[in-house]
């Protein structure tokens, strides 16, 4: 009874986010705008956990939407829509933060010298901020989904397409390299 | 330095993620050397939280503007150039492998199937002629006798000379010269054979063949033959014979024909 009251929410939400598809998919322009709104916030935070960069995560998130907004009519509707989002905003950031480390590779180093240190915010962990920086996309991801979106591991294995248990093992792995980054930073 | 456990590990995680002050409490009564380690990883959590937290999104929410960036995948030009090679290479690779693999073509490598002058058969003088008178005796090509020009194509007589050819092969061949179509029973061995007959009819050098290669020509009529890999054990060649046997043939006395001393 008590998982019921605490599911209702979350299945209010689930079945208001369907509607807002099945309307957009039967051509009200605005259901997408409203799906739009609704989770901003959560994918330009989880494009800029990954992509490091507030101005490129604003870029991501426009093509994640633009990318929703051609592909919705893919979406099975047997997860949740807001994971499917999340799904498509994880591989996209990290798409995105491969290519970018791959044309980072050719930038001179005289270039990258002159560019200037991007300034932390004022409370926020320098270590966390480098150890991260270091971090693959990928490990990045996990760790944004769980301690930034706060989502359960049931919801990060939907969004990166594995089950709770692979989920719960490659956080525990991505947490691991993170620590041993974040201490390397401390000395 | 004290290992930690497993079971220590997970607790440690969960206490930092918990932030729970009496839990702390109890661990620190509990494994009092740990609690560095327990205090490091609730800074780290702590840490962790903190830079999701800094973090804002623009506000306000800017206006959705779809991107033609998105529809741009991450097949660059190089990737499909990429892909195209590796499939022309998998193309070319299948075809050459087929090439190789495929079996050597049937046909011989040097045939020679040609029909000899008809030569009429020469009664033998009943006083000695003179050696200057002999040539003319002998028939010419010119002049072939009407009579044996009717003769069937299988009776007819031919030179044959295969080489590096399969017997199956052969077979087909020396039949379809003679005009006659040849059914192979299975089982059939069938080793490369080098041929060479001279002025022998198709049939002849069939029942030649089959006493080398134990095998039985049946003639099924309506020029038809059946081969059979079963040797012969009548001893008096072939079973075979005439493919219009039915019809009396003036040549008929030739299936018995002896091989020819060059055949081999």
């Amino acid at each position: 009874m008590v998982s019921a009251i605490i599911e209702k929410p979350k299945q209010l939400a689930f079945d208001e986010d369907i509607k807002l598809v099945e309307r957009f998919l039967a051509g009200d322009q605005d259901a997408f705008e409203g799906l739009y709104r609704k989770y901003y916030e959560k994918v330009f935070v989880i494009a800029r956990g990954i992509l490091m960069d507030a101005d490129e995560a604003a870029d991501a998130v426009q093509e994640i939407f633009t990318l929703v907004c051609r592909h919705l009519g893919r979406f099975d509707r047997r997860s949740r829509f807001s994971t499917w989002l999340f799904r498509v905003a994880v591989n996209r950031s990290i798409q995105e933060a491969r290519r970018r480390k791959g044309r980072a590779r050719n930038v001179e180093l005289t270039e990258a010298a002159a560019a200037p240190a991007p300034e932390p915010a004022d409370d926020t962990d320098p270590r966390v901020q480098a150890a991260m920086a270091r971090l693959a996309p990928a490990d990045r991801a996990l760790l944004v989904l769980f301690y930034w979106d706060e989502l359960s591991l049931n919801e990060i294995g939907e969004s990166i397409g594995c089950n709770v248990n692979a989920a719960k093992t490659r956080l525990y792995r991505a947490r691991e390299r993170f620590r041993k980054l974040y201490e390397e930073e401390g000395q | 330095m004290n290992r930690i456990t497993p079971e220590l590990d997970r607790l440690m995680w969960a206490l930092a993620e918990q932030n729970n002050p009496r839990a702390f409490d109890e661990f620190e009564a509990k494994y009092p050397h740990l609690v560095g380690e327990l205090g490091s990883r609730i800074a780290m959590v702590r840490g962790l939280r903190g830079e999701g937290h800094a973090i804002s999104a623009p506000a306000p929410i800017p206006s959705f503007r779809p991107t033609d960036s998105a529809s741009r995948t991450s097949r660059n030009p190089l990737v499909l150039g990429g892909i195209f090679a590796l499939a022309g290479l998998a193309f070319g690779s299948f075809y050459a492998t087929r090439l190789l693999a495929s079996p050597a073509p049937e046909a011989p490598t040097h045939t020679v199937i040609s029909y000899v002058p008809p030569v009429p058969p020469v009664t033998a003088p009943k006083e000695p002629v003179p050696q200057q008178n002999a040539p003319d005796a002998v028939p010419t090509a010119e002049h072939p006798d009407p009579a044996i020009q009717d003769v069937p194509a299988y009776l007819k007589p031919r030179s044959v000379k295969l080489e590096k050819t399969s017997l199956v092969s052969a077979i087909k061949l020396i039949a379809g010269s003679g005009d006659m179509q040849v059914e192979i029973a299975p089982g059939m061995p069938n080793p490369d054979v080098k041929l060479v007959y001279d002025n022998m009819s198709a049939v002849d050098i069939l029942n030649d063949l089959g006493r080398q290669y134990a095998f039985t020509v049946f003639d099924e009529g309506n020029k038809r033959l059946l081969i059979v890999p079963v040797p012969d054990d009548s001893g008096t060649g072939p079973k075979a014979a005439d493919p219009t046997a039915k019809a009396a043939e003036p040549g008929k006395q030739a299936f018995s024909a002896t091989p020819h001393p060059s055949a081999r």
